[in-house]
């Protein structure tokens, strides 16, 4: 199924205002959990995990689910294809790696924001905590840099059930208005 | 064609057009009968990445040096916990 060029212009819209949201906001998390782990301030601290709990639930996690959805169907209604080409099959693993990985942080990142809330410090047993929030954000951007990367150099290399979808269309005969 | 009698090719629906012209020269010669079908040094590299990460985030957390790992999570919330209790 191919979108119209209006459709497919709105979807390619979204998908791109999700994913670079999502970039934006692990950018801000990573500033947020180096200034937590690294600050002596015992309020600045506590505004920082709060802040990195809301940030998480109300933008992070919502904005890594909705690429999921929108750049399959973006894929699929256009010749590109979701399977056809090894760039987009490394781009759906990153998103849902990415989205797994997150959704196993939600709950220390929810742990750490309601302990900054009642405790006017945090204990230094959640110093591994805090480490774990910078390397783990630090990994994020990575991978987001790098979607961001194959999406926009489109890396050459067709999967076999890309060249398989090409020899059965290169077999038809041609129609113009196909 | 645009109004100027240009050709106008939207790579977004046109994929073997931008692999032909695009980043490399991916479709050689006119007849595109001389394909590399071979799995790109890209897509191989990208695979021993991903892998690598993998072991090393299973091995981190099977000798328990995984920065505060999930199990510990788990451990320091029921700790928490019966503190706040």
């Amino acid at each position: 199924m191919v979108m119209t060029p209006g459709l497919r212009k709105l979807m390619l819209a979204l998908h791109i205002i999700f994913a670079v949201g999502w970039l934006g906001a692990v950018v801000c998390f990573l500033v947020l959990a180096i200034v937590g782990l690294n600050s002596q301030d015992a309020r600045t601290v506590q505004s920082v995990y709060l802040s990195m709990g809301i940030v998480t639930r109300f933008i992070i996690v919502p904005l890594s689910f909705a690429p999921l959805i929108t750049g399959p169907i973006l894929s699929l209604g256009t010749p590109w294809g979701l399977f056809r080409h090894y760039w987009i099959l490394a781009k759906l693993l990153l998103t849902i790696v990415s989205t797994v990985i997150m959704q196993l942080h939600v709950q220390p990142i929810n742990l750490l924001a309601s302990t900054a809330a009642k405790a006017t410090s945090l204990p230094a047993s959640f110093h591994d905590m805090q480490v774990q929030m910078v390397i783990a954000s630090a990994l994020a951007l990575v991978v987001l840099v790098v979607e961001t990367a194959l999406a926009v150099y489109k890396p050459r290399g067709m999967t076999p059930y890309g060249w398989h979808k090409q020899d059965e269309q290169r077999a038809q005969p041609y129609s113009i208005n196909e | 064609l645009n109004k100027d009698g240009a050709l106008i090719i939207d790579v977004d629906l046109q994929p073997s057009y931008y692999l032909m012209h695009g980043t490399d020269q991916y479709i050689q010669g006119e007849t595109g009968m001389s394909q590399n079908r071979a799995t790109p040094r890209w897509v191989k590299i990208f695979l021993a990445v991903i892998i690598a990460l993998i072991l090393l985030v299973v091995i981190l957390h099977l000798t328990g040096n995984d920065f505060g790992g999930h199990m510990k999570h788990l451990g320091l919330e029921l700790g928490i916990s019966r503190l706040w209790s």
